[in-house]
């Protein structure tokens, strides 16, 4: 599954990130990758933004990136 | 920038948000706009400082996430870094995310260079738990290591001997290594976990924090943007609240000045003399010194919200309405700090990375109805309207720049919006310290006085002169310079409801909107306190109001204007960024004119 289909206060291990490399660059600098657990923290309905929380930082993204991070 | 090569010379580097400006203010006193709010250090700022018995200059630099990014922040730090020579590198990092901030370190350590590492927030840290070990930290980086909370102040004192120990032994400045940039992120990134494995110790489970209530509440699906507009409404009538007695009493010092002493002193001076103090000076720059305990107030209050956190929730909150017009959430939060002054919001936009979405946003940022745009509409909208309704016509104008920016979006995203992807960092909720929230009240108080003082008694002596050359007319009638200027420009507002004689004001309005309202005390030959009742019994309701509408959009002031050539680094764009708003002025007022005219038959 991916990670716009989490739902908030819900966790998942990231499995792969299938999105562009600069953006692959930032969700890294972010906390990021592979192997890296995910939190969903706030969703605003279903196609609004995420706040999603990486180890101690919390970051926003929209559903459309979110849908190229794999999860499990 | 120029620096004798032989001066000692400190860069701060870290990611956005370690607090990094706030640290540059402790060392050095010079106060960086600091917000909580990712990537607000947008030039290089420097400073002298003196350590031990050198003086070093101190340079802040832009927050970056990576040597390798491809971010505008990053360009510059990596050019800086490639091209400067350094004495030491103050590495920076927020305490709480030690463990994704670390690469940066060994990223920069790469370098070669003289360093010191500063985990900042480190009462934050203590608070959730982490418990860094500073000894093994140093032990396995191999740099020196001390934690500090640059917004308390703890650790300051440490962290100037460290640094006055660092470069107290080298003779000059060194370069860092070029082929530092090619090292592969993977084998940092390893390195990395183990040093915080070693080092850092962190809580179970994470607790559930003050901020995740509070978000709970603030974020909410349906009641985030409510209470958002109630947050709004709460600060401007705190405002007004405070600002509003404060600024009777300057108005009461301004008046017993005049009458007690200069106009006793000027008995016996010449008329014109006497007329261009009085008329000139003292109602024209005094009038506009009466919003200053306005400005001041709005200032503390806006610096509240800017370092509170809050304003990355606003982005979240408004994202998906931002989306559908070519810009996203971090547009709308620009647009709330053009509040206080365009300028800063404008330089803002390097946040964001594609051209076309930035260009956008320079385009309706200068709809934000500024202070300066807002003293006159206070001014206005209490000689024009009772007590009671003056709060909601200021709200009005409020909902006319936010819709004004978001059709002209609408109208011009075709052509320069953007679907680029927001990716951007959510900082906690922090209470600012009352140090920090008056510094931040004066330096812009005092930023708005500086930026203005000039421009407001140049164009107020002007304007004076306008309207009495030649000094046989009557001021401002039809024979004086600004009559026959007024007369020429009586077409184009007269449709708007636009007193011929009030165009002046406007015509210097381009200048610099401070200037507005001196101009008119100026032009009326009135100070603070006749002038609304003057203006009231010459103007009716929808001519003022239609004033009100085109002073809020018409052309931004000419720093703004400035700004944004500089940062569009186009003239064609800044061109149409003066013209746009002027048609649309023009088409907002004599709608509402016309229609109100017709309504009221």
């Amino acid at each position: 599954m991916t990670l716009d289909q989490l739902a908030p206060t819900q966790c998942a291990t990231v499995v792969d990130i299938e999105l562009p490399f600069e953006l692959r660059e930032r969700l890294a600098a972010l906390g990021v990758k592979a192997g890296r657990h995910l939190a969903v923290v706030h969703r605003l309905g279903h196609w609004g933004p995420m706040q999603v929380r990486a180890g101690h930082t919390d970051f926003i993204l929209r559903v459309r990136e979110a849908a190229g991070i794999r999860i499990k | 920038m120029a620096v004798r090569p032989t001066r000692r010379r400190i860069a701060l580097v870290g990611m956005p948000n370690t607090g990094k400006s706030t640290l540059f203010g402790r060392l050095t006193g010079v106060r960086a706009k600091v917000a909580n709010w990712p990537g607000m250090t947008v030039d290089l700022l420097s400073a002298k400082v003196i350590l031990g018995e050198q003086a070093v200059e101190v340079v802040d630099l832009p927050g970056l996430y990576s040597l390798h990014g491809f971010g505008e922040d990053e360009r510059v730090v990596r050019h800086f870094l490639e091209q400067e020579s350094l004495s030491l590198l103050v590495v920076v990092l927020n305490a709480v995310q030690i463990e994704r901030q670390l690469p940066l370190v060994l990223q920069l350590k790469a370098l070669e260079l003289p360093m010191l590492v500063v985990l900042n927030m480190a009462d934050e840290a203590a608070h959730l738990g982490i418990r860094i070990n500073v000894d093994r930290l140093t032990e396995s980086l191999g740099v020196p290591v001390c934690q500090v909370s640059a917004k308390r102040g703890d650790g300051i004192g440490e962290l100037r001997r460290r640094m006055t120990a660092a470069i107290a032994g080298q003779d000059g400045r060194m370069s860092s290594r070029a082929d530092a940039l090619l090292i592969e992120d993977d084998r940092l990134e390893i390195e990395a976990e183990r040093i915080v494995s070693a080092g850092v110790d962190f809580p179970h489970s994470l607790p559930a924090t003050l901020t995740d209530r509070i978000d709970r509440v603030l974020l909410h699906r349906w009641l985030g943007l409510p209470l958002f507009v109630l947050l709004m409404y709460g600060l401007f009538q705190a405002v007004y609240g405070i600002g509003v007695p404060l600024q009777d009493g300057c108005k009461w010092l301004i008046g017993l000045l005049r009458e007690g002493w200069l106009a006793p002193a000027l008995e016996n001076a010449s008329p014109v003399l006497r007329s261009f103090v009085l008329e000139g000076l003292v109602d024209g720059v005094g009038t506009v010194l009466t919003f200053l305990p306005i400005i001041l107030v709005f200032f503390v209050l806006m610096a509240v919200v800017e370092d509170s956190g809050y304003l990355a929730r606003v982005a979240f909150l408004m994202d998906r309405w931002m989306a559908r017009l070519g810009l996203d959430g971090r547009a709308f939060v620009m647009q709330i700090m053009g509040m206080g002054c365009n300028v800063p919001a404008l330089m803002g936009t390097r946040v964001i990375r594609s051209r076309s979405q930035r260009l956008l946003s320079l385009l309706v940022i200068p709809f934000s109805l500024c202070s300066a745009r807002l003293q006159v509409i206070v001014f206005l909208s209490a000689a024009f309207f009772p007590p009671h309704q003056a709060p909601l016509v200021l709200l009005s104008l409020y909902a006319v720049s936010f819709l004004v920016a978001f059709a002209s979006a609408g109208v011009w995203k075709r052509r320069f919006g953007s679907d680029e992807p927001l990716l951007l960092e959510f900082p906690p909720y922090r209470l600012p310290t009352l140090r920090a929230l008056f510094q931040q009240g004066w330096h812009s108080t005092r930023h708005f006085l500086q930026g203005a003082s000039g421009f407001i008694l140049g164009g107020v002596l002007l304007i004076w002169l306008l309207t009495h050359v030649p000094f046989d007319q009557a001021p401002a009638s039809a024979g004086t310079l600004a009559g026959q200027l007024a007369a020429w420009l009586q077409p184009v507002f007269s449709p708007l409801g636009i007193d011929a004689i009030l165009s002046i004001a406007l015509l210097f309005g381009f200048v610099a909107k401070e200037i507005v309202l001196g101009g008119l005390a100026v032009i009326y030959g009135a100070g603070d306190d006749q002038l609304g009742e003057l203006l009231a019994s010459r103007l009716d309701w929808v001519q003022a109001y239609s004033f009100m509408l085109f002073i809020l959009i018409y052309t931004p002031c000419l720093s703004s204007v400035a700004t944004i050539r500089r940062e569009a680094k186009s003239l064609r764009f800044a061109t149409l960024a003066v013209i746009w708003p002027l048609v649309v002025a023009w088409g907002v007022s004599f709608g509402f004119y016309q229609t109100a005219r017709w309504l009221l038959g």
